[in-house]
């Protein structure tokens, strides 16, 4: 059942996703008709925008590729300047399932959260994914546990639900990909964060945005970034 | 390396540390250029912390003099300098992105005031 009387918005950035983006708008429509979607096509030259203009769907057209997490801020700030009370973040490349976005909405509600994880590691059919990600996750779970005090399964998910409280303070600090980093941030700011177990698909069409260079240097990036989402949200609580 | 040296590479790595941190959290700095200058101050913190580590790496390249105060100071002014090379870099493409963004922003935006606008038009017809 779709919460209402609030403004949901869903953001889908895009990246040569000509093959999968027609089959995610097509499913959002059917599945949470209720809510607004927002595709940020971050400088596509396989016709993308193009499928999402014959759709009749919004899209912020981003000149130029400046990557996953300015375009998917281009998009969370156009939710915020539209005053939406909840901004999703949604991938374009059919790994998500569309049915899954009103329960994520749901659990904001129900469980009193700020932000909400779409978890691929939580719940009864956890995914498993190559060995380097599943590496790479267990490290940044327990790397959350450690600062947070509470162990987060998915910290690199793209299926995220926030308040737009939440969202504001996301968007202020330094980030790459809105992972441990702001989750750490959020965190130690005092907004709560939930899990909701959600099952991935396989890609459907498009390239990763992973490659081996992401692999070696995500993690170093992601722990400098936590550390100064550390020191930023400590200092934000202290000027409070 | 006796223990001043060793305490003053400390001194110097933890500045340069400090201030890569800052630069980062100052949103002048991208994420890969910090993480690209952390390695280099990293390594000589690793390599000064292991006795007989300094002489030996000093003498890889078969040089017979040990590392020196002049060779500390060399590394620390091109690691600053490179250092503002990316500041400068990160200034650049974040105007640049800055720019792309506000642009799709004002684009979409507008398009909707306009939609908006055009539909007044036709509850008032």
């Amino acid at each position: 059942m779709p919460v209402s009387g609030i403004r949901v918005l869903i953001v889908i950035p895009a990246h040569n996703e000509a093959e999968t983006i027609a089959g995610v708008l097509l499913g959002l429509r059917q599945a949470a008709p209720d809510y607004d979607r927002v595709v940020v096509d971050d400088g596509s030259q396989d016709g993308t925008a193009a499928i999402v203009a014959a759709l009749g769907e919004k899209q912020l057209r981003l000149a130029c590729n400046l990557g996953y997490r300015r375009a998917l801020q281009t998009g969370l700030n156009y939710g915020l300047c539209r005053g939406y009370d909840v901004v999703m973040c949604f991938d374009a490349d059919g790994q998500h399932r569309p049915e899954d976005v009103p329960g994520m909405v749901d659990a904001l509600h129900t469980q009193g959260a700020d932000m909400v994880i779409g978890s691929r590691f939580y719940g009864a059919r956890p995914y498993t994914g190559s060995l380097a990600r599943r590496a790479g996750q267990a490290f940044f779970s327990h790397l959350t546990r450690l600062l947070i005090g509470r162990r987060i399964y998915d910290t690199l998910s793209g299926f995220k639900a926030l308040r737009a409280a939440a969202c504001r303070a996301m968007l202020q600090g330094a980030s790459m990909d809105f992972h441990t980093e702001a989750i750490v941030r959020l965190s130690w700011l005092g907004f709560h964060i939930v899990e909701h177990p959600i099952p991935v698909l396989e890609r459907a069409g498009g390239r990763s945005m992973h490659s081996f260079s992401t692999v070696v240097g995500y993690p170093a990036k992601t722990m400098l970034l936590t550390i100064v989402a550390m020191l930023d949200a400590g200092m934000s609580r202290r000027a409070r | 390396m006796n223990l001043q040296g060793v305490i003053i590479t400390y001194l110097v790595g933890l500045s340069l540390f400090i201030l890569i941190v800052a630069l980062v959290r100052a949103h002048k700095l991208t994420v890969s250029f910090g993480v690209l200058w952390l390695f280099p101050v990293l390594g000589l913190l690793v390599i000064v912390s292991v006795p007989g580590l300094p002489a030996r790496f000093g003498g890889l390249p078969a040089a017979a003099s040990p590392i020196s105060a002049l060779g500390l100071s060399a590394f620390v002014f091109m690691l600053l300098g490179l250092i503002y090379i990316s500041v400068q870099v990160t200034l650049l493409s974040a105007r640049q992105a800055e720019l792309v963004q506000k642009l799709a922003l004002g684009e979409l935006l507008a398009r909707e005031e306009s939609e908006n606008a055009a539909a007044f038009d036709l509850v008032l017809e």
